[in-house]
């Protein structure tokens, strides 16, 4: 009897051992799964990057460390100037407690200034932005800024006399070309708000290229009153350090508004420099005489051009527009690229106005063309700020 | 010997089914209370930057709940103006993470200041808010 008594009691006990563990196992399994969601994040973080720049070209390398137990799936944006996108990297998988590299290089120097940071934007399972300093070699850190031929409808008055370009959008190719290869940011100007926008808010030291040669941008109340525009852009040259480069035409014969086209004449640029000491001339080869390029700067401008991919000026060119070099200061001229043999006039100079400078290339159109005058142009101005 | 009260085996199978009912009340009680539905979901991360004129948003979320979200993401800047985030919505299921991103004009928002982010789904009424420090760089002063 107390044998029986005894298995009946063992076998509840065994029953009962065998119900708590049943109900145990289930409340893990359950506590198991909630402790798995609730645990740490997977953190994923930039282990290294690096951002160098040689002139035009960009090397960028960055390597993701997944500290999480699971795979962490993104996309990768590097950004540059302006925002501008340069390289993406897209469906990165990183293995859990592994990393992945980032990696792009080419001809995206003129989307970054060296010292300047650009943000690395990682979006996916995990998000973060690392700031990137760019490194390395550039011949300058100005930014070039062009305005938009088309939006202002430089079409119209493409034929209109001494304008000095006939296809501006060769000019802004040109620009472009110069831009990608030393590595030069470019901002584009897409509207005359957005110029007018900037003559009130200047950001300084930009190296601006008038794309329209002898015609200047202006917002339409400057065609009524052009001494003040032209104090206007003095002020950007002078306080600002702004750089006006002009690439062909009589500088400021006109002024432009996209619409109305309104004519100053040949003796307009004496407006800006504030002095009636300078001349120009030309429109007719007759007019000008040869120049020949100054030795030493047609030394010192080899290694850019060599970087722009471009031949060596020629010895002699012929200038369609020409200053007359003012016998006496001011304005004060930074350098005379090309001069006649007396030194009396030049089609190929830079002045210094305050703290920027004005560039005039006469645009020797039977040489270069559009294209080609820009390139030049740009060069000397490149040449005449970092000098 | 007369015996009293129930036998051993019945003692057994009574405590058997005591102890089986108290688990599957137990049982029932929990599964009832977790299969409610919940809307939840953390910030793990946010980075609010501005490079070059522009602003970078970055926002890591989860979804601690137990339902689905359709998730939005505001920033909101100096002028009161919201920006929205993309993806938007941002569908996460529960236990699943994903991020919020923004590149825009940076010229309502300004270096060492905070903004209001909100991150929300109106279908069921969950919201989130923090504030956010805008980090990077101003670009050079015009004046």
């Amino acid at each position: 009897m107390l044998r029986a008594r005894g298995s009946v009691l063992l076998i509840a006990a065994i029953a009962l051992a065998l119900i708590a563990t049943v109900g145990a196992a289930i409340y893990y399994a359950g506590l198991l799964e909630l402790s798995t969601s609730l645990k740490t994040q997977p953190i994923l973080t930039v282990e290294s990057i690096q951002l160098f720049k040689n002139h035009g070209y960009v090397f960028f390398k960055a390597v993701l460390r997944n500290y999480g137990d699971y795979p962490v799936q993104v996309n990768a944006t590097l950004y540059g100037e302006d925002g501008v996108v340069v390289c993406t990297f897209t469906n990165i998988i990183v293995p859990p407690k592994g990393i992945a590299n980032l990696s792009c290089e080419g001809m995206y120097g003129w989307h970054f200034l060296v010292g300047e940071k650009y943000p690395l934007v990682v979006v996916g399972d995990y998000a973060l932005i690392e700031s990137i300093p760019c490194e390395g070699y550039q011949v300058t850190s100005k930014k070039i800024a062009i305005i938009s031929p088309s939006t202002l409808n430089f079409e119209a008055i493409a034929g209109a006399p001494h304008i000095g370009v006939s296809n501006a959008s060769e000019v802004v190719e040109g620009v472009l070309e110069v831009a990608k290869q030393l590595g030069i940011p470019v901002t584009t100007i897409a509207s005359l708000e957005e110029w007018e926008n900037l003559l009130q808010n200047p950001k300084p030291g930009m190296i601006f290229v008038n794309t329209l040669g002898g015609a200047a941008p202006a917002p339409s109340w400057a065609l009524s009153n052009p001494i003040k525009y032209f104090w206007l852009l003095g002020k950007l040259i002078a306080e600002y350090g702004w750089t006006w480069v002009h690439v062909g035409g009589f500088p400021f014969y006109y002024l432009y508004d996209g619409k109305n086209l309104v004519q100053l004449g040949s003796s307009a640029v004496t407006l800006l420099f504030n002095t009636t000491k300078i001349n120009i001339f030309g429109g007719s080869l007759e007019e000008v005489q040869e120049e020949i390029l100054d030795e030493s700067l047609g030394w010192g401008l080899k290694d850019l051009l060599q970087l722009a991919k471009m031949s060596p000026l020629p010895e002699r060119l012929k200038f369609s527009y020409a200053f007359v070099l003012p016998p006496s200061q001011p304005p004060i001229i930074k350098y005379v690229f090309y001069a006649n043999p007396s030194g009396s006039q030049s089609g190929a100079v830079s002045f210094s106005l305050g703290s920027g400078y004005y560039v005039h290339w006469g645009a020797p159109t039977d040489f270069y063309d559009d294209r080609g005058n820009a390139k030049i142009a740009l060069i000397l101005a490149i040449f005449t700020t970092v000098r | 010997m007369h015996r009293r009260g129930v036998s051993l085996i019945m003692e057994a199978l009574l405590l058997a089914s005591i102890a089986l009912a108290a688990i599957a009340a137990l049982y029932a009680f929990t599964s009832a209370y977790l299969s409610t539905p919940v809307y939840s979901a953390s910030i793990t991360s946010y980075s609010l930057v501005k490079f070059s004129g522009k602003i970078f948003l970055v926002v890591s979320v989860e979804n601690t709940g137990s339902a689905p979200l359709r998730l939005m993401c505001l920033l909101y800047g100096d002028s009161g103006e919201s920006y929205t985030a993309t993806p938007s919505p941002l569908k996460l299921a529960p236990g699943v993470r994903g991020s919020f991103h923004l590149v825009c004009n940076g010229g309502d928002f300004t270096v060492g200041r905070t903004y209001r982010l909100a991150i929300f789904d109106s279908d069921v009424g969950f919201y989130l808010e923090v504030r956010v420090l805008c980090l990077g760089q101003e670009a050079p002063s015009s004046s």
